[in-house]
């Protein structure tokens, strides 16, 4: 995103945050339901080893979110918005339009225009199905925040679920760590250049705005049957998550290359008793023009199916409390065999298992346990530990240590999801809720 | 009956298989469907709700909460909650389809990450928003979950009661037993006592502040004292409402994100 612009944006978006919680509404607009909420707060991460000059391993940000809702009969509105306002690296300043966008509620139709942040996941680790929204990767790395994408959409209910068709005319980019940023995937200080993408015609698009006009669309379809939900989805979009990348010598630049996707994918979540079973699956097709081959050099075939699965298993104790034991894994099958690995995401043949306990008092305190590991390299895992709680009614703390292991094979050439690699953190985060 | 304290009423309904055993469980069932007839109709109920929540040291914080509730022909009822306070769960909504028999269907929408989720919902001796209510006091009373005994006709209060004992079918509840006073007039309880997995009282709640709500008897207040912690929990409701026109649409599970 060009910087002046950048700038703008965060400057509306701390604006946005001076929005009264209370909106005094005229007698005449009584009718008119506007409500709000939000979040407004400090950010720290710090890094270690300190190994790494080229990158800030000590981060301090602000941070803000607004909600905003205003209904009237059976229109209505809602804004959903996010800032951050890195203090010691600009480039990871960010204001993300979540949700921005009108609906129209005409049971059974229900139709939307505007920005949107879909959910189509029922897993926690893993969320092969969730791929509609672009994502802003210098956050957390299990679960990095999503970007709004603009669209219109269709709902209609059925008896016990409902059919959904989405048309999304953008290609927002995915926002990759800066050059500064730890968690940067390209060569140390450079970050990864500008992103291209790979049209369905065969051209390829080099000099791309912040968005881009690429006709999208997606349809899904939900049922409840019994205490089971399920969901069936189809997509052609325009990938976000899985580029390859383009290396230019010159500007030392890595820029990743995104192609036309085809999905079909699912999710299931069943409760019996005590357990929560999830499934999500996905296969993708990825387009790739006659020839094989772009300006960057020939497109590998890079179908997949990928599997996630999950158990959630609830156990009270005596004291009001709640653990939750949660084991999940992923099985990532690409039609092609033996590509190189870095050609998928950093997660693909990996197993979870984690431990929530909700103390279920005052504070709302909780503490979360979390480890991941690659079950074909096993020396590849990510564990997280958490502390959550209310501080007085309107405060909330948050504090965790993250482990973060993906050794390089040539140690002297970390490669992509490698240069993660010891990039272990500590955060403590603390936010006014109001 | 189909809910507990949502919308307050003690109702019973008869099950088919609920074993009699003699003239007190006799009893206990008429007077229960006797109840039930009573607080039947209601067809939707609205309302807010703020829970007072009081530490052993005396410490006070608030939580407020609005909940809908709709009556379900042939099944329990449908409720949906929403949280108001503390704000950082402000915009959670919790959706309940109760069931005569089995587990109870439950979803939470998550604000934070945009999402509803089907959640388990065995965890009925869980505490409530940190409060002393645990999620079965709250949640669907479906008389096939208990069985019924008549313990006697007394006073409380000076007001004519009758004393009935329940004991929970499920082995996941966390009481033994729960003796209840039925307030004559209401045709709802004034006092409920808790009695924990070892047989030992644990808490009691008691009603106040009773209001005819058409031809309905609706309780002002609960305070719920758990005696093993001394902690207390008052549960008060405002803007009540019953016979609202909700349709089953209005409690979907896709619907909970607006």
């Amino acid at each position: 995103m060009e910087s002046v612009s950048k700038r703008t944006l965060l400057w509306l978006g701390a604006a946005a945050f001076a929005v009264p919680t209370t909106v005094d509404v005229d007698p005449a607009l009584a009718e008119v339901d506007v409500q709000s909420r939000g979040e407004i707060g400090g950010e720290s991460r710090a890094f270690w080893p300190d190994d790494q000059t080229a990158s800030r391993d000590w981060n301090t940000a602000t941070v803000g979110r607004l909600y905003l809702d205003v209904v009237k009969d059976k229109i209505s509105a809602r804004a959903r918005v996010f800032s951050r306002l890195d203090t010691n690296d600009r480039e990871r300043s960010v204001f993300i339009a979540e949700e921005a966008f009108v609906e129209a509620d005409w049971r059974p139709l229900r139709l939307r225009a505007g920005f949107q942040m879909l959910n189509w996941t029922t897993t926690e680790a893993f969320h092969p199905a969730d791929v509609i929204n672009s994502r802003y990767y210098d956050s957390a790395i299990e679960n990095p925040e999503k970007l709004g994408e603009p669209m219109l959409s269709a709902r209609v209910d059925i008896p016990r679920g409902n059919i959904e068709a989405f048309f999304m005319p953008f290609f927002v980019q995915p926002v990759f760590p800066s050059g500064r940023s730890r968690f940067n995937l390209g060569m140390p200080g450079h970050g990864l250049g500008d992103a291209l993408i790979l049209r369905r015609n065969g051209e390829l698009e080099e000099d791309l705005n912040a968005t881009a006009f690429v006709p999208q669309w997606a349809a899904r379809v939900q049922q409840t049957f019994g205490q089971a939900d399920l969901a069936l989805h189809f997509l052609q979009q325009q990938d976000r998550a899985l580029p390859v990348f383009a290396f230019n010598p010159v500007t030392m630049a890595a820029r990743p290359l995104f192609q036309p996707i085809t999905q079909l994918g699912g999710t299931l979540s069943a409760a019996s008793g005590a357990l929560l079973l999830k499934l999500e699956l996905a296969y993708r097709w990825f387009y790739r023009p006659d020839g094989r081959s772009t300006a960057y050099g020939p497109l590998i075939n890079r179908d997949h199916f990928v599997a996630a699965a999950g158990l959630e298993y609830n156990l009270p104790s005596e004291g009001g409390g709640e653990s939750t034991l949660l084991f999940e894994g992923q099985a990532f099958v690409p039609k092609q065999s033996n590509l190189p690995r870095e050609l998928f995401p950093l997660f693909q043949h990996d197993v979870v298992a984690g431990w929530r306990y909700a103390f279920n008092d005052e504070s709302s305190r909780s503490l979360i346990a979390l480890v991941i590991v690659d079950v074909v390299r096993p020396q590849e895992f990510f564990f997280n530990v958490g502390y959550t709680q209310r501080l007085g009614e309107t405060w909330g703390l948050n504090a965790s240590v993250r482990l973060v292991r993906v050794p390089p094979r040539n140690p002297s050439m970390p490669v992509l999801y490698e240069r993660l690699n010891n990039a272990h953190q500590a955060s403590v985060n603390l936010l006014r809720y109001f | 009956m189909r809910t507990g304290l949502l919308t307050l009423t003690f109702t019973t309904f008869v099950g088919a298989g609920l074993a009699v055993a003699g003239p007190a469980e006799d009893k206990g069932l008429e007077l229960s469907r006797k109840v039930d007839q009573a607080n039947d109709g209601w067809r939707g109920e609205s309302s807010t709700m703020e829970m007072l929540l009081i530490n052993a040291h005396g410490d006070k914080t608030t939580r407020k909460l609005t909940s809908r509730v709709v009556e379900s022909d042939g099944d329990g009822d449908r409720s949906r909650i929403e949280f108001l306070w503390p704000a950082d769960v402000k915009g959670t909504r919790m959706l309940t389809w109760t069931h005569k028999k089995g587990d109870d269907d439950q979803w939470l929408f998550l604000p934070a990450v945009n999402r509803v989720k089907r959640i388990a919902s065995s965890n009925k001796s869980g505490s409530f928003m940190g409060s002393e209510f645990a999620y079965e006091d709250l949640g669907s009373q479906e008389v096939e979950k208990y069985k019924h005994k008549f313990i006697e006709e007394s006073k409380l209060d000076g007001r004519s009661s009758w004393k009935i004992d329940r004991v929970p079918v499920d082995t996941r509840s966390g009481y033994s037993r729960i003796v209840t006073w039925i307030d004559v007039q209401y045709m709802n309880p004034t006092k409920v006592e808790y009695y924990d997995r070892k047989g030992e009282l644990l808490k009691t709640a008691k009603f106040s502040g009773y209001v005819k709500q058409s031809k309905w008897w609706r309780a002002g207040q609960i305070v719920m004292l758990n005696h093993q912690t001394k902690k207390e929990s008052r549960l008060s409701w405002t803007d009540r409402k019953v016979e609202q026109p909700f349709s089953q649409d209005d409690f979907r599970s896709d619907g909970l994100e607006r």
